[in-house]
């Protein structure tokens, strides 16, 4: 795989676009839509749908000089919320063996809100766990 | 009578939980561009549109939910795109789900096939459950 850098990619989030957000994939929790609603949770407001961000990344990756093709893997943790008025930025680096990309999703501060590793290859219908817990 | 809600409890692993038809039609493309206007241009597919269309299959097949779930974390795999139009179905399965410090994880996993079975990209949702 040739190395070459992710180049930023940034999307400025308000309400407008969490709402078409919600329509584009029928999600319409109140926690993304309903201030007063919002307020009353942990999350102490309105957040954006994680995977508006996430899809961020996919673009970043998908219009660099190293994604030809389908056949890429990304996976990531969701680690922050992301708010009306937030301005993110999807970005990427290689990892230090080679093997992929890291990328991550930060706030204009820097603070990250997502975080993961894209790989060429790996695609594979998922699996029930072979190492799955019972509840407890 | 409405549906019970999935609660943690009633996830078995590998139950295939429900399929989901879909299709990038023109109003999915309305809504894209609305949201990231750097595709406004496209007139094709692309491996970003694959997440929102594995959070539709979820959140149709995996319906009611509790209120209060955290999306953690998601995988997803993309072999081929779909064609704009291409008729796009999703198989959503349990594949884990486990307690640890007391939280409810739930992990689905999701496969995407398109006209004739073709694979389009698979996907695993890593869920904190809330009830």
């Amino acid at each position: 795989m040739t190395h070459r850098p992710i180049a930023p990619i940034t999307l400025d989030v308000n309400a407008d676009v969490i709402r078409a957000y919600a329509e584009l994939t029928r999600d319409y929790n109140p926690i993304h839509l309903d201030e007063a609603f919002a307020a009353g949770t942990a999350m102490g407001g309105v957040i954006a749908h994680g995977t508006m961000a996430l899809n961020l990344i996919w673009q970043a990756l998908s219009a660099s000089p190293v994604y030809d093709a389908a056949g890429w893997t990304l996976e990531v943790r969701f680690v922050r919320p992301v708010r009306p008025g937030d301005r993110i930025t999807a970005e990427g680096s290689v990892l230090a063996d080679g093997t992929g990309y890291e990328m991550w999703v930060r706030k204009a501060d820097g603070e990250r809100v997502i975080e993961g590793i894209a790989t060429l290859g790996g695609c594979e219908a998922p699996q029930r766990r072979a190492s799955s817990r019972a509840a407890r | 009578m409405s549906d019970p809600v999935f609660t943690f409890d009633r996830f078995i692993l590998g139950e295939l939980l429900g399929r989901n038809d879909d299709r990038v039609d023109d109003r999915f493309l309305q809504l894209w561009r609305a949201i990231y206007p750097r595709d406004a241009g496209e007139e094709r597919t692309s491996p970003a549109m694959a997440t929102a269309l594995v959070m539709r299959a979820y959140l149709s097949v995996v319906s009611p939910r509790p209120a209060g779930n955290v999306h953690a974390g998601q995988k997803v795999s993309v072999t081929n795109l779909p064609d704009l139009d291409e008729s796009i179905s999703t198989e959503l399965f349990c594949i884990d789900k486990e307690e640890r410090r007391g939280r409810k994880f739930v992990t689905f996993g999701a496969t995407a096939t398109g006209s004739g079975g073709r694979p389009l990209y698979s996907a695993e949702l890593r869920l904190i459950w809330a009830a």
